[in-house]
């Protein structure tokens, strides 16, 4: 039987059992509660954010889940290639998506449970922030530098040892 | 339809907690947990400032987040109570975590992990999680009692281990 | 997909993001990206330097060089400087400069874990086979735990005295010296310091890291306790009326081999000698003790191994000409001999007998050294089970062998005139010749990596710990070249060590 889901601004979207239980969040829900035809009120992931979420749970939905418990080795596993991203995921993460709904995607997958695409959230946002000088980061993360100029020299010693690294 | 505020998302949370204990009174397990999930589903995540900045409201007041927390602990506290009446200790445990990752000297949570515990023949944890609720709520005769019942499988566990290695040694 | 939300958005997401999701962000990036991240703001550079991060780093590191001992510079090493700090603090009444320095780059909580301290003491290894029990505790640990700096116990307590409050050291700052240290062994970074005293050529040593001392003997007949810390030489102790030619110390005693035929035992405390052993016809060579045993080897060929308990001792003979290096295995079950025979033999110490004879050097073998770890190391594309056995000889060659099969791995050339002694730990082998170079040699590899210059003559005795190479020789000089930079984190100025440390960048590269 088909779940309905509703986001924030009201949009309602029909997904089937199984792309919905991707969601640890849902599928306990799921599990829990047994097949209704009430939409599961999502109210803190907005209409265009969930449509990209159930896109990434179509196109994943026939793998197999990690469980509970792996989170460590999976995680362990994904880190050894941080840059081995899937080409499908990859384009996913990138098109028509600005730094925001990148955030919000990553949010979304925290608040739903999906730890697949909130490593792949999370690792994009590292690629981002990858090799980049502590300038370049401020600029692209709005960050303020609350630094006075001799803390920044402090810290820049401090943190000098990495420079080769 | 405009997304709510956060103060609004507040009020359908504690208002889906109440539908879920009205519903526990009446025995209907399945609709209090239903209400229970539907009451998370608003509450959680609401508490970060990330989140708060997507969502048209100003930084939360210190008041506001306490009161979100109180009610989700609520809401994981009586499901932990909704899967020990069905019976799912696994459930159970899981739920009396997420209480204690918000409130580590929660009698209740620890009282209820230690009856799911009991369940599952988990003598030694049960013991420690009924000790410790025991001391937080010294006054609850349902406590002392379950606490009584997991000393009394240790003891018997012991005694069952010294037999054994009793007719092995010489 | 459009966006429903304005340019207001443009907010710090990682400072504004739950901390997990933040960190979890971080973890994905490299040390680099990760320093220059923490060099944004405030939050950003607690997130970025935060110690779950770092643990990971750390741990990923070790499963990428080597499973148990990382970059080759076990955790043990904190662990005993650790413990060092803790001595320290029992001997002196007063803080001396160079341990403040050392407190000021500790930072973190006090923490009641006596648990964690036991830890530490009991892993302080007492002899010179410190790698065995150095790789039995290669696996990642929590963090050192460090005496508080401000609550020194009194001086009188003895050496070996459990902290009362102790720190615990960010991983990050684990893991930057970590990285420092082994970048500065593979370009030949280091400091170097010479400790003048002795009056005759030095002809051997034993440096305890953890004690923050260094004991050699001499030509001189004496002995010299140096404090490493400062620099200093605490005692000079006579007695021996020939050539101190083994030395070796632990928390509670010095023992020193001479060539007027005894060996002395001495109160480290007291610098009293309080025992001395005769037995020996010829003069001593060698010495080595493992917990209650000891063993020494002598001129006329023999080995004698003592029972300090029990207060007895046998002979093994075999060897046909002088013994020059002795090293018990395995806690006491086994026992490795060179000779001036060109042999090296195996021993088991139960049965008395010898169990193998290492033959295929062509001169007077001088110099050896047995290294097991944990894990089967590799050497030039071969695993070596059992352990790796070092042996380096006056027809200028250092050999590798496999201790388990008695194969002879690979022959190592370098030295220009005779090889004197010779060390290895699970990365390295550091070797002294007559040709007065002291060569530190790549085992995986099988190759040299560089030389260190800078004695006056030949160069008699080494040895090597996670961060330093240690040198004495005829000069009557003792060398400390250090490959841990005195200022990691360009928090102070320059070091305040009284005398003037010499820089180097590689002296005679090879690629």
């Amino acid at each position: 039987m088909p779940v309905i889901l509703q986001a924030s601004d009201g949009q309602q979207f029909t997904i089937s059992k199984p792309v919905a239980e991707r969601s640890m969040l849902l599928k306990n829900m799921l599990d829990d509660v047994g097949e209704n035809e009430q939409a599961i009120p999502l109210p803190n992931v907005s209409g265009p954010i969930l449509a990209a979420v159930i896109e990434y749970c179509e196109h994943h939905k026939d793998e197999a889940m990690p469980a509970a418990d792996e989170d460590d080795k999976v995680f362990e596993a994904s880190k050894k290639k941080p840059d081995d991203i899937d080409q499908w995921d990859a384009d996913f993460m990138k098109q028509g998506k600005g730094n925001e709904e990148l955030f919000e995607i990553i949010l979304a997958a925290n608040y739903l449970d999906i730890k697949p695409l909130l490593d792949l959230g999370c690792k994009t946002v590292a690629n981002m922030i990858k090799g980049k000088t502590p300038e370049q980061i401020r600029e692209m993360f709005n960050i303020e530098n609350d630094f006075t100029p001799d803390e920044e020299e402090q810290i820049r010693r401090e943190n000098e040892w990495a420079a080769d690294a | 339809m405009a997304a709510q505020t956060v103060d609004e998302k507040l009020q359908t949370g504690k208002a889906e907690k109440d539908k879920g204990n009205a519903a526990f009174k009446a025995g209907q397990i399945p609709e209090a947990l239903r209400a229970y999930h539907t009451a998370t589903l608003y509450l959680t995540g609401l508490d970060n400032a990330a989140m708060a900045a997507f969502v048209p409201q100003n930084p939360l007041a210190e008041t506001i987040k306490a009161e979100i927390k109180d009610t989700l602990k609520a809401c994981y506290s009586n499901m932990s109570a909704c899967y020990l009446k069905q019976s799912r200790p696994e459930k159970c445990i899981e739920l009396t975590a997420k209480v204690l990752a918000l409130d580590p000297n929660n009698a209740k949570a620890l009282f209820r992990r230690g009856q799911a515990n009991i369940a599952l023949e988990n003598e030694d944890a049960a013991y420690a999680d009924l000790l410790k609720a025991a001391e937080l709520a010294p006054q609850d005769k349902g406590i002392r009692d379950a606490l009584a019942s997991a000393h009394a499988m240790v003891k018997e566990r012991a005694a069952k281990s010294d037999a054994v290695f009793k007719g092995k040694l010489l | 997909m459009a966006t429903s939300l304005g340019p207001l958005l443009r907010i710090d997401f990682i400072a504004s993001a739950p901390a997990e999701i933040a960190i979890r962000i971080l973890q994905y990036l490299d040390a680099k990206s990760l320093c220059h991240a923490a060099q944004t703001s405030t939050a950003w550079r607690k997130l970025a330097d935060d110690d779950i991060i770092w643990h990971r780093m750390c741990e990923q590191h070790i499963d990428r060089k080597c499973k148990k001992c990382g970059w080759g510079l076990p955790l043990l090493d904190n662990k005993r400087k650790g413990a060092a700090m803790v001595r320290k603090r029992s001997r002196d009444s007063t803080n001396s400069d160079a341990s403040s320095a050392k407190k000021r780059r500790l930072v973190g909580q006090a923490s009641s874990s006596d648990g964690e301290a036991e830890a530490a003491a009991q892993v302080t290894p007492a002899t010179v086979s410190t790698p065995t029990k150095a790789a039995a505790v290669c696996e990642m640990i929590p963090p050192l735990t460090v005496p508080s700096a401000l609550s020194s116990a009194p001086a009188t307590s003895t050496a070996v005295s459990s902290p009362r409050r102790v720190f615990k050291r960010p991983w990050k700052e684990i893991y930057a010296e970590r990285l420092v240290v082994e970048r500065n062994w593979r370009s030949g970074t280091f400091s170097r310091t010479e400790l003048k005293g002795h009056t005759d050529s030095v002809m051997c040593l034993h440096y305890s890291e953890c004690q923050g001392l260094l004991v050699t003997g001499s030509y001189d007949y004496t002995i010299r306790v140096w404090n490493t810390d400062t620099m200093e030489c605490i005692k000079v102790l006579t007695g021996h009326t020939r050539c101190v030619r083994g030395v070796q110390m632990d928390d509670t005693k010095i023992v020193s081999g001479s060539m007027d035929r005894t060996l002395r035992i001495w109160n480290l405390k007291t610098f009293q000698c309080i025992r001395v052993l005769e037995g020996h016809a010829a003069g001593v060579v060698c010495l080595h003790f493992s917990d209650k045993i000891l063993a020494s080897g002598s001129v006329d060929g023999t080995i004698r191994v003592w029972n300090l308990g029990a207060g007895c001792c046998f002979t093994l003979c075999g060897h046909r000409e002088w013994v020059n290096k002795v090293q018990i295995l395995e806690g006491g079950k086994r026992l490795l001999s060179c000779s001036d025979d060109s042999t090296i033999k195996l021993w088991d110490l139960d049965t008395r007998t010898e169990l193998r004879a290492f033959t295929g050097h062509v001169g007077q073998i001088q110099g050896m050294h047995a290294f097991l770890p944990h894990s089967p190391p590799r050497v030039d594309g071969h695993t070596l089970p059992g352990g790796i056995l070092i042996s380096g000889s006056l027809d200028n060659t250092i050999k590798i062998w496999c201790l388990a099969t008695g194969v002879e791995v690979k022959t190592l050339f370098g030295h220009v005139e005779g090889v004197w002694c010779a060390a290895v730990d699970s990365l390295r082998i550091v070797s002294g010749g007559q040709d007065r170079k002291v060569i530190v040699w790549d085992i995986e590899r099988g190759q040299k990596m560089y030389e260190l210059t800078g004695h006056g003559g030949a160069v008699n005795c080494c040895q090597m710990t996670d961060t330093k190479v240690i040198t004495g020789g005829e000069d009557g000089m003792v060398r400390i070249w250090d490959f841990l930079p005195a200022d990691l984190f360009g928090t102070r100025p320059a070091a305040s060590s009284t005398l003037a440390p010499v820089s180097g960048p590689s002296i005679t590269a090879v690629e």
